[in-house]
């Protein structure tokens, strides 16, 4: 990248916070929001990270149509950390027709068709209270972000499983430099739903307890939903913080649908792909947001291929014993994770783990610190093989 | 941003190639209406071969056919799968699944669910780390993958293969989505240094407000109703060239002209 995006806003919603504010005293403080799942999940022994508040939240009455859970959690974030006014300052400085809207999501409303599938009618049709464009429709989600804020330019929802919304960062960043938009709203939204759960219970990867991360006893995953927003702009702001996305990398493991590459290629090209765009050697990197599921096979091959690029003295850690594991939000929720923690000079800890894997090479951290940070990398990798890295950085305190 | 078109691919009801496809659209050959043949998903090791659903089938076999066109493999190309509704099979499956009282999803339906499914098979097919994409925006699916891959062409300098398909679902969530007809279409594009044989793209942002319909009486309900068949707009100017415009939004629009 010729010229480095500037963050000029961000907001989140997940199991351990509502906004910016709820999350980092949440970080602060070594407190998950992992809990037991309730209603038409709670046979599943497992932990889940689900956010409170959702089904109050009502959307726009122009806007009624898009009513889902996915979407009331987007609303539910636009709403918090000032997020809603700066996208409306941005679409006033630029114009509607230039500013994009790229979301990630894995499954979208599908709760919606599940609660229809199980209303059919006798002659097998759905009911007429489903509307699967504006719910189950992947484009949904960036078409609901897009009236909210009467934007205009170019939109789209990536769906690439679990790096989903890492991904919408870099489209912002090519939309950006081609000159075809001057702000693009990236981030992603994904939302507890049958589908998952019970997918991911068909594979066997669900923790009984609150996942545990890189711990040598770790059970598996907990899956949670959120929605996270982050506002990317040719121009920075005049005064304060310097937030830039430096650097981006994005591979495919062409192994496995589901499993990750053993010897962990598509992650190593990813993070090497990620500093050279940056123009960063791996010591200059402060603090690495790891995938880290709670999977022991995903776990071990991302911490090898870290300690093989990056060497193993940078601290890490999965921040997914907080939220748990958000899916197709988890790339821009850990996006805003690395965005808080360089604004708050803070290491957050590897929440829940006790004692690292016996096979773990990297530097991971145990407790949350303070440290003014400079360089972030988040890593993300899905299913089909999909990875994507990304480097965000302090552009005020760079030498 | 301009692009190298080095390999196209075409496959569709009654619309068997890309060669076939442009005797139609050239007025040559008159389309029949005949029920798509999907060719095996050779691409695959056996097992996964036989399991492969026709969206799969249908993506792999447009992908395959451009690669060949361009006389490329495929393993170093980055790739933009763009699809409306995705794997509708797998996901009626699914959901059929979660409305009996068992709720017992299929381990393997449920890994095929994710929307870059047809990605993931292809870059295991033809060994591609490149990176890959898979992305949706409803009717406008096909100018948003026209778009991201260009962005990738023109900003990164790496070759792209995009391949846009859908496939309509099987009811009931047909009758709530009806795409008309399965369609699919791939195309190598690479950036204009580079040598190849092809016509050159030039794609810019619209002041227009309507894109340009496909003036074909037989072909027009097919590009009206399904997203990736907005395509054929595109490939009709690739045979007379000019200038065409293609959404890329419900308010955007890009301007695609023809270098001859």
């Amino acid at each position: 990248m010729t010229r480095f995006p500037y963050v000029t806003a961000y907001t989140c919603v997940n199991a351990a916070g509502i906004g910016v504010d709820g999350l980092l005293q949440a970080l602060r403080e070594n407190r998950g929001g992992l809990l037991r799942p309730d209603g038409n999940l709670s046979d599943l022994d497992t932990y889940v990270g689900q956010v409170d508040g959702v089904d109050s939240v009502s959307l726009p009455s122009n806007l009624a149509q898009f009513d889902c859970r996915n979407n009331r959690l987007a609303e539910l974030a636009l709403g918090h950390s000032d997020f809603a006014d700066q996208v409306v300052q941005a679409r006033q400085r630029y114009g509607a027709g230039r500013i994009g809207v790229l979301l990630g999501t894995s499954t979208s409303g599908i709760a919606s068709a599940e609660l229809a599938y199980q209303n059919q009618r006798d002659d097998g049709s759905l009911p007429d209270n489903f509307n699967f464009r504006t719910t189950h429709e992947l484009a949904s989600l960036s078409d609901y972000v897009r009236l909210r804020f009467s934007l205009k330019g170019p939109h789209f929802t990536i769906s690439t499983a679990c790096s989903s919304s890492a991904k919408t960062f870099v489209d912002a960043a090519q939309l950006i430099a081609a000159g075809l938009c001057d702000a693009v709203v990236v981030g992603g939204v994904d939302s507890l739903c049958e589908t998952s759960l019970r997918g991911f219970n068909a594979l066997q990867l669900l923790s009984p307890e609150p996942c545990r991360p890189n711990d040598k006893a770790r059970k598996g995953i907990c899956i949670g939903e959120a929605a996270c927003f982050v506002l990317l702009e040719r121009e920075g702001p005049s005064d304060g913080r310097q937030i830039v996305l430096r650097g981006y990398g994005e591979s495919s493991d062409a192994h496995h649908m589901s499993s990750p590459h053993p010897q962990g290629l598509g992650a190593r090209l990813a993070m090497q792909q990620a500093l050279d765009s940056a123009g960063l050697a791996p010591d200059q990197i402060s603090y690495i947001n790891m995938h880290g599921t709670g999977s022991a096979q995903n776990d071990r091959v991302e911490d090898a291929a870290i300690a093989a690029v990056l060497g193993s003295e940078i601290p890490c850690s999965s921040t997914k014993g907080w939220t748990g594991h958000t899916l197709g939000a988890a790339g821009g929720m850990e996006a805003v994770i690395a965005l808080i923690c360089l604004e708050a000079g803070l290491v957050p800890g590897n929440l829940n783990m006790k004692e690292p894997d016996d096979l773990s090479r990297c530097n991971l951290v145990e407790q949350t610190f303070d440290r003014p940070l400079i360089h972030v990398m988040t890593n993300n990798f899905g299913f089909g093989g999909n990875n994507c890295s990304l480097i965000f950085s302090r552009q005020d305190v760079m030498a | 941003m301009k692009a190298l078109v080095s390999g196209i691919a075409v496959l569709g009801a009654g619309l068997e190639s890309w060669e076939e496809t442009k005797a139609i659209l050239s007025g040559t050959k008159e389309w029949q209406d005949q029920p798509l043949a999907l060719p095996k998903a050779v691409v695959l090791p056996p097992n996964e071969r036989r399991r492969a659903s026709p969206l799969v089938r249908l993506a792999l076999s447009v992908a395959q056919s451009a690669c060949k066109a361009a006389g490329k493999s495929g393993a170093t190309l980055d790739c933009v799968f763009a699809s409306a509704i995705g794997d509708g099979q797998v996901a009626h499956a699914i959901l059929s699944a979660l409305s009996k009282p068992e709720k017992a999803v299929s381990p393997t339906q449920f890994h095929n669910s994710v929307h870059n499914a047809m990605a993931g098979y292809w870059s295991i097919g033809v060994g591609n780390h490149a990176a890959s994409t898979s992305l949706a925006a409803g009717d406008f699916t096909f100018g948003s993958g026209l778009l991201k891959a260009l962005l990738t062409v023109s900003q990164e300098n790496r070759s792209v293969i995009l391949v846009a398909v859908d496939y309509p679902f099987p009811e009931p969530l047909n009758a709530m989505r009806p795409i008309g007809a399965p369609f699919g279409v791939a195309m190598v594009l690479d950036p204009i240094s580079h040598s190849g044989q092809g016509p050159i793209i030039n794609v810019t942002a619209s002041d227009e407000t309507a894109a340009t319909p496909l003036h074909h009486m037989d072909l027009a309900p097919l590009w009206q109703a399904c997203p990736p068949a907005k395509a054929l707009s595109l490939l009709a100017s690739l045979i007379k060239p000019g200038r065409i415009v293609i959404e890329a939004g419900a308010d955007y629009f890009l301007n695609v002209d023809i270098c001859p």
